[in-house]
C-alpha cells in the first residue's frame, strides 16, 4: 500500500527514489561535493552515494557555505533525487533552489517514524506530499 | 506569500534570469521562514568572499550569476577577502590562490558590488534607525540591530547577494517587531574597560541567552564604552550564538520600550571580575599578533598606533592589522600607516586573517585581542590562539 504524508512545502520537480536515512548532515564536511558520498562517520548513511536516493533527515546542519556545496552537487549530478526534512533553514532552501534539488519540508511526523532506508519514496510537487510506496 | 506586481514580474523572468533566480531563492527561503511578504531594503552586505571559504564551487556560482547578467539593485557591500589579495601578503601565497581570490572580487564588482571589502560596512554607509537591510556577517548584523536600530536578520552569504540583486528580502525574523522582544535578562556587574574583556563578555552573553538578551550594566554604561569595545562585544555575541541582536541599556535605540515589553524567561548575572580572571589564566605567546577582527576604524587605528610606538607589541615577530581599504587610505593620508610600517606592522587591507589558512603563511601560534578571532582561528587554520588585549 502507499502511505501519503502531507508536507508544508515541496518545491522542484516530482521525484522518486530509494530512501537514505541520515542523522543531520552538514554539507560542508559531511558530504563530498564531487562524488556526493556521505563522509560523516556517525551517520547511518556513511559511505553511501546520494545520487538517485531520497535523502531523509530531521534537519540540515551547518554554515552558509553549505549552499555552495548543494549547488555543486546539483551541477555535477551528484545530488540526491530529493531531500526530505522536518525543519528547513535558509542554507538548505537556497542550496536546493540553486542546485535544482527537490526539497520537501514540514512533512508530517508520522513519515519520520515509519520510513526506513531502502523504502521507495515519491516526492510530489503537484500534491505537496511525500509517499512511501509498497509499504 | 503575497508579492507586489513588480515582484511577480521579477519572479516571472520579465527582468532577466538573474533576477528571476534571486527572487526564487528569496521567495522559497521566505516561505520556509514564515514570511508573508517581501520587504525592500536599502543596503545588502554579502559574506563568503574568501576563496578559502567558498572554494571553486563558490567561484562557479558567482560565474553563473555573472553570466546571467546579475546586477545589484541596491547599495551592496561585501566582506573582506582572504589575505591572498592583500598587497602586504600576496607574494606569500601560491599563484592559484591569488588568481582565484582575484576572480571572486572581479565577479562581485562586475555585479555592481561596492569596492568595500570590510566586515564593518556601516562606516561606508550608516544605516538609519528603522531601515531594513539584508546583511550577512554576524558582527555587522549585531551592530546594525543593537547600536543603529536597523532591521536585519543574519542572512546567509549567498542569500544576501540575492537580496542585493532583487533589492529586497523576505519579511521575517527581526524585520518584525514581535521577534525583537527581549526574552533573557543579563545583568553585568562591574565595569568593562577594555576591548578584550568586552569580547569575553560577548562570548558569555551569547552562550547564556536563550532569546534576545536585554543587557543591564551596573558599572560603566556601554554608552560610555569606546565603540571599539562595543564592536568586540557584539562580534563575540555573534560567535557564541545565532542571535541577530542584543538590546544594550543606554545604547540600543528604543531600549526603554524594549525593556517595557520584554518577556523574560531567564535571568543571568555576569561578574566582570570572573572575565578578568579568565583572561588572567591565558597562557602562552603567539608568533604573530593579529588585530582588526572586526576591522579597525580610524579611531582604533590611531589608538593602536600610539601603543605600537610605545612598544606594547615588542616581542612579537610580526604585527598584522586588518582593516578596510577606506580606513587604510585615511591612515595613509594622516601618516599613521607609514609610521606603523616603519615599526614593522603589516596591513591586511580589505582582507581577513580569520578566513585565511594561516599555515600557508608559516604561522603556528597567534595572539589576538579579538574574542571572535580567538574562537575561529584554531578551527579554521588549525593554529593555536591566545587572547592578549590592548
Amino acid at each position: 500500500m502507499t502511505l501519503v504524508f502531507k508536507a508544508r512545502r515541496v518545491f522542484g520537480k516530482d521525484a522518486e527514489g530509494v530512501a537514505l536515512i541520515s542523522t543531520p548532515l552538514s554539507p560542508l564536511g559531511d558530504i563530498d561535493p564531487e562524488s556526493g558520498v556521505v563522509k560523516a562517520r556517525d551517520s547511518p548513511a556513511y559511505g553511501e552515494r546520494l545520487a538517485g536516493r531520497v535523502l531523509v533527515m530531521r534537519y540540515m546542519k551547518g554554515s552558509t557555505v553549505g549552499t555552495y556545496v548543494l549547488y555543486a552537487l546539483g551541477r555535477r549530478g551528484a545530488a540526491p533525487r530529493a531531500i526530505v526534512v522536518e525543519r528547513p533553514d535558509p542554507v538548505l532552501v537556497s542550496g536546493c533552489v540553486l542546485g535544482g534539488i527537490t526539497l520537501a519540508y514540514g512533512v508530517e511526523q508520522g513519515f519520520f517514524e515509519v520510513v526506513r532506508s531502502g523504502m521507495r519514496i515519491r516526492v510530489s510537487v503537484s500534491t505537496q506530499s511525500v509517499s512511501i510506496l509498497d509499504f | 506569500m503575497h508579492l507586489t506586481r513588480e515582484e511577480e514580474r521579477f519572479l516571472n523572468g520579465e527582468h532577466g534570469e538573474a533576477l528571476r533566480l534571486a527572487m526564487e531563492v528569496l521567495v522559497r527561503v521566505g516561505e520556509a521562514m514564515g514570511a508573508e511578504s517581501m520587504v525592500p531594503i536599502s543596503h545588502a552586505h554579502v559574506s563568503g568572499v574568501s576563496y578559502f571559504s567558498i572554494g571553486d564551487y563558490g567561484v562557479e556560482l558567482l560565474e553563473e550569476l555573472a553570466l546571467k547578467g546579475a546586477k545589484v539593485r541596491v547599495f551592496t557591500t561585501a566582506n573582506p577577502s582572504s589575505m591572498a589579495l592583500a598587497p602586504d601578503f600576496m607574494d606569500r601565497f601560491g599563484a592559484r590562490y591569488v588568481e582565484k581570490q582575484h576572480r571572486i572580487i572581479e565577479l562581485l564588482l562586475s555585479m555592481g558590488v561596492h569596492e568595500s571589502f570590510t566586515c564593518i560596512p556601516y562606516i561606508l554607509r550608516t544605516p538609519r534607525q528603522g531601515e531594513h537591510l539584508a546583511w550577512a556577517e554576524s558582527s555587522a548584523v549585531l551592530y546594525a540591530n543593537s547600536v543603529l536600530g536597523a532591521y536585519t536578520n543574519r542572512e546567509g552569504g549567498v542569500v544576501a547577494l540575492m537580496a542585493g540583486i532583487a533589492g529586497r528580502t523576505y519579511m521575517a525574523g527581526v524585520h518584525l517587531r514581535e521577534f525583537r522582544v527581549p526574552r533573557t535578562l543579563v545583568r553585568v556587574a562591574g565595569s568593562v574597560k577594555s576591548r578584550v574583556i568586552a569580547g569575553l563578555l560577548g562570548l558569555r552573553i551569547g552562550a547564556m541567552s536563550s532569546g534576545i538578551p536585554f543587557v543591564e550594566f551596573r558599572g560603566v554604561s556601554p554608552a560610555d564604552m569606546p565603540i571599539g569595545a562595543v564592536k568586540q562585544m557584539l562580534a563575540a555575541v555573534g560567535t557564541a550564538s545565532d542571535l541577530p541582536m542584543v538590546v544594550l541599556e543606554g545604547v540600543t535605540p528604543g531600549y526603554r520600550e524594549y525593556r517595557r515589553c520584554a518577556d523574560f524567561v531567564d535571568r543571568h548575572t555576569i561578574r566582570v571580575e570572573e572575565l578578568v580572571s579568565e583572561l588572567g589564566r591565558e597562557e602562552g605567546r603567539g608568533d604573530v599578533y593579529i588585530t582588526g577582527c572586526p576591522h579597525l576604524d580610524l579611531e582604533e587605528l590611531k589608538e593602536l598606533a600610539e601603543l605600537v610606538v610605545r612598544g606594547v607589541f615588542d616581542g612579537y615577530k610580526e604585527i598584522w592589522v586588518a582593516l578596510s581599504p577606506k580606513v587604510y587610505r585615511l591612515g595613509e593620508e594622516l601618516g599613521i600607516v607609514q609610521k606603523l610600517r616603519e615599526l614593522g606592522v603589516r596591513f591586511a587591507v580589505g582582507a581577513c586573517p580569520v578566513v585565511t589558512k594561516l599555515r600557508l603563511l608559516g604561522v603556528e601560534a597567534v595572539a589576538t585581542d579579538s574574542a571572535k578571532a580567538y574562537s575561529y582561528i584554531p578551527k579554521i587554520s588549525g593554529v593555536t590562539a591566545v587572547l592578549r588585549g590592548w
